[in-house]
Parts: structure tokens; C-alpha cells; sequence
């Protein structure tokens, strides 16, 4: 299943990067209930505009290790969160455990999906929650599917919510030569899982000018849309409240999609399909604190493409994302 | 429906056009055309080499805008105005008359060139958005019009101490300016004082950008009308400089505290409600990074002159720039 070698070097030869917070490697078999399994997707081949989202996993699992680093040398025992002033260590348990990536095949969108979907609905099926790295955003409906058959066979019957943070509502029924399956679709194919709220689904994040079909379809269902307009006018943890009381509305659980496009280009310019007047990174921020706090048991980020950003700001950016909404599982009080 | 819009190309694939708009001659253009044309030249052949890479690179970026040759996007909604727009009549009106063949020409030749071409385009009665280029396009497009003539400049350079090392300079030392008719929005640098005050003495207006934000829609309309209403040709000169360089850094010269789409979109909607002749795309170097190696500043410049190209099509009557 796992196209990475991902060997158990001691810690000591330990090289950096090679896993998501530089956390231990491992078979999906192996995880503990609970606990994160992290699923790369280097996949854009799915992507219609400028490629490089295929390093982005590769370049996730980098920046976060750095963090972790830093923070490792620079505390060798507790850290102070300078704006709460509490003291905090990383997690030493095993909280997440990176299963490698997916088998991405160039030549078939379907043995992708097929193989991605298998990692993270066997990641579910541990109980654990899968942290699927695109790859392009067509990657979410992969991840997502696993995701869904997996909630079927832990709760036959029930349904879960649903929110995109992106700068596109990727909910096109096709996109001229890609067909059905690429990153203007994901959100479409998601929103046709059978065990979707689709009524509740919700989007962050979107700016500019859209499709009028697209934008009827997904409020003729009840979805939500929230703007990069209304997050500078209402404010971002307004906006993230709202959003995830629609999502949750008769849900338990919810799965987050992250794109890291719906943040403006002038801050994160390293990725596929840029958009300006989008949210800011405080922004950003502000709302994975929100949804921090929610009961996600499944997540996707996407589009993150460092060879468009070497300055490596982009994925350092990307990599901030996840620590803020697993901030609560990263770390421990002191 | 034409051939053409039934099928969605990749977008590297097809004819590059400006949004994928019709390839067209002089004698297809109708009063009512709203015709694109570069003019990838450049005087400064030294410190800002590329600009004159301009105008294909406007293209590349155009094509992801195409949405009227697209069967299946072909009714855009701006989401925070929640506003459909149609498309068709940017299919039916909006025309690339290609590049004027400037290549390897200097100065006097080059101007005689664009004022050729862009006074051929206006005999026809056609507005025009012209893809530059640096900004020594400005001077002989704008000599090419006729009549009384008005400008509205977005960032750009200010004439310094001889008054004509920028166009606004040139065009108001040869007299075809009158300074009461010349607005001047965020320029890229402070005014000389002594520019300043003869400039706004004689009637004109320089507005910073923060006083151009306080400035509500309907102002910046009748601002806009009333200039076109008094004279016989409006041109607008949109310079990339306009932008806050924190945006795209494609510029030669950095620039803070600029503009942003949120500023500009909005007004280009405005004012392409007025009868404006010619917009005049300045200043874009599409060999510079800008940020990292993503061309932002030319889908800034595209994105806002979507605003442009719905509100001179009266697709658009207002993007609410009081919200923003």
C-alpha cells in the first residue's frame, strides 16, 4: 500500500523531514484508537493550472518536522505559549503515526482514488483519524471517500458534517478536458457520499467570482457559504462559529478539508491557483482555533506547491495550519 | 452558439487571446467593440528590462477568465454581491486585435507606430484596452486621440524637475494635456512639491491612496463621467505601480502602502461606466519573480480589469465598493 520506504532508524540517525512532526513511521495496522494516522497524496495530476502540489507532502512533513526541531532544541523541557502564558511540552506518546503515501498511478484517476481511499478509511477503521497531504484538491474526494466507508461500517446509518476552508468551491460536475475527477470537483463528488450531511456542508474562504450554477446548487441544499468577504467584514472566529454550527447541525463528527489557496496570494503564494483579497494568515488562524475544538476525526490539506515558493515560506505557512488545528493533540500542559 | 463556445480548452491549449476573446481585424470593429491590443515595447532597456514581455503574459494570465467560451462556466456570480452576470455580449464585443509589430523599432519610429494603430482603432469608433509595455506607450497612444483629452492615471510616475520624464509630464508640457483634465490616483512616488502645487493650482487632482478609499462608487463615477462628459477622448493609464508591491513584487521599484484588488476591482467597475476610449496597461516586467516564482501581479492586473471589462460592457453596475 505505502510507496515510500519508511524504515525504523534509530532515533539518533533520525533524518528530519521524513515523517509528519517528525513522528514515528508505521503500517495503518498499528494504530493506536485515537491517535492520528497522517496519509500522503502526491498526486496533481488532477490539477488543471500550475503543477508542483505532488511535493507537497513531502514538503508538509519538512516544515512540520523543523517546527518540531526547533522546538526541540530550543526547550528541552517545557515551552511558554507567549500569549497565554502556559507552559507546554510536545506529546511523547504515540499521537500520530505517518503511514507513508498513497500509490498514486499517473495514468488512472481511478486506481489514485482507489488507493487513497483505502488508506484512510483503513486509518478509520483503527478508530485513529486520518491527516490525508495533497496533492492537489482533487485528492479530498479520495480521502473523504475512505473516510466515508469507513463512518459507514463504525456508524451504519449516522452522518457526518462537512467543511472546506478554500478559495474555490471546487463543485463543478466537470471541468472541460479533466471530466469529473480534478480539483474543481472534489467538492461536487464529496457532497454525493451517501452519508454526507450534505444540507450542512459548509465553505470558508471563497473570493472572486464563482459559478452561478455551482452557487445555486450548494445553497438549493442547504449548504453554506462563507466568503473571504464575509470573513474581513464579520471577522474570522464569527465566521468559524457559524460555520461549524451549520456543519454540525444533527452531526457528531465532522471532516475538514483544508485548501491552503483560499489565503491571499500575497502571503502564500505557493500554490497552484492563487486568489487576492483572500483571508490573511490571522485569519486563517483564527478559524483552525475554532475548529480546533471540534470533534474532526477526519482532514485533508491541499495544494501546497513548495517548488512555486522557494523561499519556503509557503510551506512553512501550510505546515503552521496543521499545527494550529491539532494543537490540542501536539502538545501537552507542562 | 458558435463552435468556439462549446468547447472548454485547457489552458495552455488554443489561440491565445485576452480572455479568450475573438482574433479580429481593424475592419471587424464596430463602435460598440471593446478591442485589446499590446504594444510590447520599452524604452528602458537597462534597469526595468521586460516589460515588453507584457502583453503575452496578460494573455496567460486572461485565459483562466474565459468563462464565455466556456458552455459550462458561463455565468459568473460574484460572491460577496451575490450578482449573476451574462456573458454573451463580452463574447459578441470584446475583440484581440493582436500586437502592434513593434519589435526592434526606436523611438520616433516606435511612437509613430502606436500612434498609428491606436488612431486607426479609435477612427472605427472601438474603445480600447492596450496591453503594455512600460509606460512610454502612454504619450503617443494618448497623442493618437482626438480632441480635448482627459486622463485618469492608477499609480505611475510624476514629472519631476524637467516635466517631461513621464508621460503626465510630456503630455502636459506639449499642451495636448490640460492639467484640469488629469487626475492622478496612488502614484508610485511622493509628487515634487514644486509639480504639486503648480499641478493642482491649474485644476488638477492628486489623489493619494488613502484619499482615494474614502471615495464612494457614485463619486468615483460622477468623477469619472463628468471628465469624460468635458472632453473629446478619456483615457485611463493603469500602471502596476498602483498596487502594493507586498502583492506581487513585479516592479523595478518596490512600493508599499499601495492599492489593493479590493480597492481597485471596484473602482474599474466604476469607472468603465463612463465613456471611456482607451485603458492603457503599464508597467507589468513578467521576468521578475515577483513572489517567489508565482506571476501575481498580472492576475492582479487581470482581475481588476475584469471590473473594467463588465463595467464598459454594462454587465456590471457596481461590485459595492461602500462595503469593502
Amino acid at each position: 500500500m505505502t510507496d515510500t520506504p519508511l524504515s525504523e532508524p534509530t532515533a539518533l540517525l533520525r533524518s528530519p523531514g521524513l515523517t509528519l512532526f517528525d513522528g514515528p513511521a508505521g503500517d495503518p495496522a498499528t494504530l493506536a484508537p485515537g491517535s492520528f494516522g497522517v496519509v500522503g497524496m502526491p498526486s496533481d495530476w488532477t490539477q488543471s493550472s500550475r503543477l508542483g502540489s505532488r511535493m507537497g507532502p513531502r514538503a508538509l512533513r519538512r516544515a512540520t518536522s523543523e517546527w518540531v526541531a526547533s522546538l526541540r532544541i530550543q526547550n528541552e523541557d517545557a515551552w511558554v505559549d507567549p500569549q497565554t502564558t502556559s507552559a507546554w511540552r510536545l506529546r511523547t506518546d504515540d499521537w500520530l503515526l505517518d503511514c507513508g503515501d498513497a500509490h498514486i498511478d499517473a495514468t488512472s484517476v481511478e486506481r489514485t482514488t482507489e488507493s487513497i481511499a483505502l488508506m484512510t478509511e483503513a486509518v478509520r477503521l483503527r478508530d485513529a483519524i486520518p491527516i490525508a497531504l495533497g496533492g492537489d484538491h482533487y485528492n479530498s474526494y479520495p480521502a473523504c471517500l475512505g473516510y466515508s466507508r469507513a463512518f459507514e461500517q463504525r456508524q451504519p446509518g449516522k452522518r457526518f458534517g462537512y467543511i472546506q476552508i478554500d478559495g474555490h468551491l471546487d463543485f463543478a460536475d466537470k471541468l472541460g478536458a479533466w471530466g469529473t475527477h480534478n480539483h474543481a470537483t472534489n467538492g461536487r463528488r464529496n457532497s454525493e457520499l451517501p452519508n454526507i450531511a450534505r444540507e450542512n456542508m459548509v465553505w470558508i474562504g471563497i473570493t472572486g467570482w464563482v459559478d452561478g450554477g455551482e452557487l445555486e446548487q450548494i445553497e438549493g441544499m442547504g449548504g453554506k457559504i462563507f466568503s473571504s468577504g464575509d470573513v474581513h467584514r464579520l471577522g474570522a472566529t464569527a465566521v468559524a462559529e457559524q460555520a461549524l454550527a451549520h456543519a454540525m447541525r444533527g452531526c457528531d463528527h465532522l471532516y475538514l478539508s483544508i485548501d491552503i489557496d483560499a489565503m491571499d496570494a500575497g502571503f502564500l503564494p505557493g500554490t497552484g491557483s492563487i486568489v487576492h483579497s483572500g483571508i490573511t494568515p490571522h485569519q486563517y488562524c483564527a478559524i483552525l482555533d475554532v475548529l480546533a475544538a471540534a470533534p474532526i476525526d477526519g482532514l485533508d490539506i491541499a495544494e501546497l506547491a513548495p517548488s512555486l515558493d522557494p523561499s519556503g515560506r509557503s510551506e512553512r505557512i501550510a505546515a503552521h495550519m496543521l499545527l494550529r488545528v491539532l494543537w490540542n493533540h501536539i502538545l501537552q500542559p507542562a | 452558439m458558435s463552435a468556439l463556445r462549446t468547447a472548454p480548452l485547457p489552458r495552455m491549449a488554443g489561440d491565445l487571446t485576452f480572455m479568450r476573446a475573438k482574433r479580429a481585424t481593424l475592419d471587424d470593429l464596430r463602435a460598440d467593440s471593446l478591442a485589446v491590443i499590446g504594444i510590447p515595447f520599452e524604452r528602458d532597456t537597462i534597469a526595468a528590462s521586460g516589460c515588453r514581455f507584457g502583453p503575452r503574459a496578460l494573455r496567460e494570465t486572461s485565459v483562466y477568465f474565459g468563462w464565455h467560451v466556456n458552455a459550462q462556466f458561463s455565468h459568473p456570480v460574484d460572491i460577496d454581491a451575490r450578482k449573476q452576470i451574462s456573458t454573451s455580449s463580452i463574447h459578441d464585443r470584446l475583440v484581440d486585435l493582436g500586437d502592434v509589430a513593434i519589435a526592434g523599432h526606436l523611438p520616433p519610429a516606435a511612437n509613430t507606430m502606436i500612434q498609428s494603430a491606436i488612431g486607426e482603432i479609435h477612427a472605427c469608433g472601438a474603445s480600447t484596452i492596450i496591453l503594455g509595455g512600460d509606460d512610454s506607450i502612454v504619450a503617443p497612444a494618448a497623442t493618437a486621440c482626438e480632441g480635448s483629452l482627459g486622463l485618469l492615471q492608477f499609480g505611475g510616475t510624476l514629472p519631476s524637475v524637467d516635466k517631461e520624464d513621464a508621460p503626465l509630464g510630456q503630455l502636459l508640457a506639449s499642451k495636448r494635456l490640460r492639467p484640469s483634465n488629469a487626475v492622478v490616483v496612488a502614484p508610485a512616488q511622493n509628487p515634487d512639491t514644486n509639480f504639486a502645487d503648480e499641478f493642482e493650482n491649474a485644476g488638477g487632482r492628486l489623489l493619494t491612496a488613502r484619499k482615494f478609499r474614502r471615495l464612494p462608487a457614485a463619486k468615483l463615477t460622477g468623477l469619472a463621467r463628468n471628465l469624460g462628459n468635458s472632453v473629446d477622448t478619456l483615457l485611463l493609464h493603469f500602471d502596476i505601480s498602483v498596487f502594493s508591491a507586498a502583492l506581487h513584487g513585479m516592479t523595478q521599484t518596490p512600493r508599499f502602502g499601495g492599492l489593493t484588488i479590493r480597492d481597485m476591482q471596484p473602482a474599474l467597475t466604476a469607472i468603465g461606466q463612463a465613456p471611456v476610449a482607451g485603458l492603457i496597461v503599464t508597467g507589468l516586467n513578467p521576468t521578475k519573480n515577483g513572489l517567489s516564482v508565482v506571476k501575481t501581479g498580472q492576475r492582479l492586473i487581470v482581475t481588476a480589469l475584469l471590473g473594467y471589462i463588465y463595467g464598459r460592457l454594462g454587465l456590471l453596475s457596481s461590485l459595492q465598493r461602500e462595503d469593502i
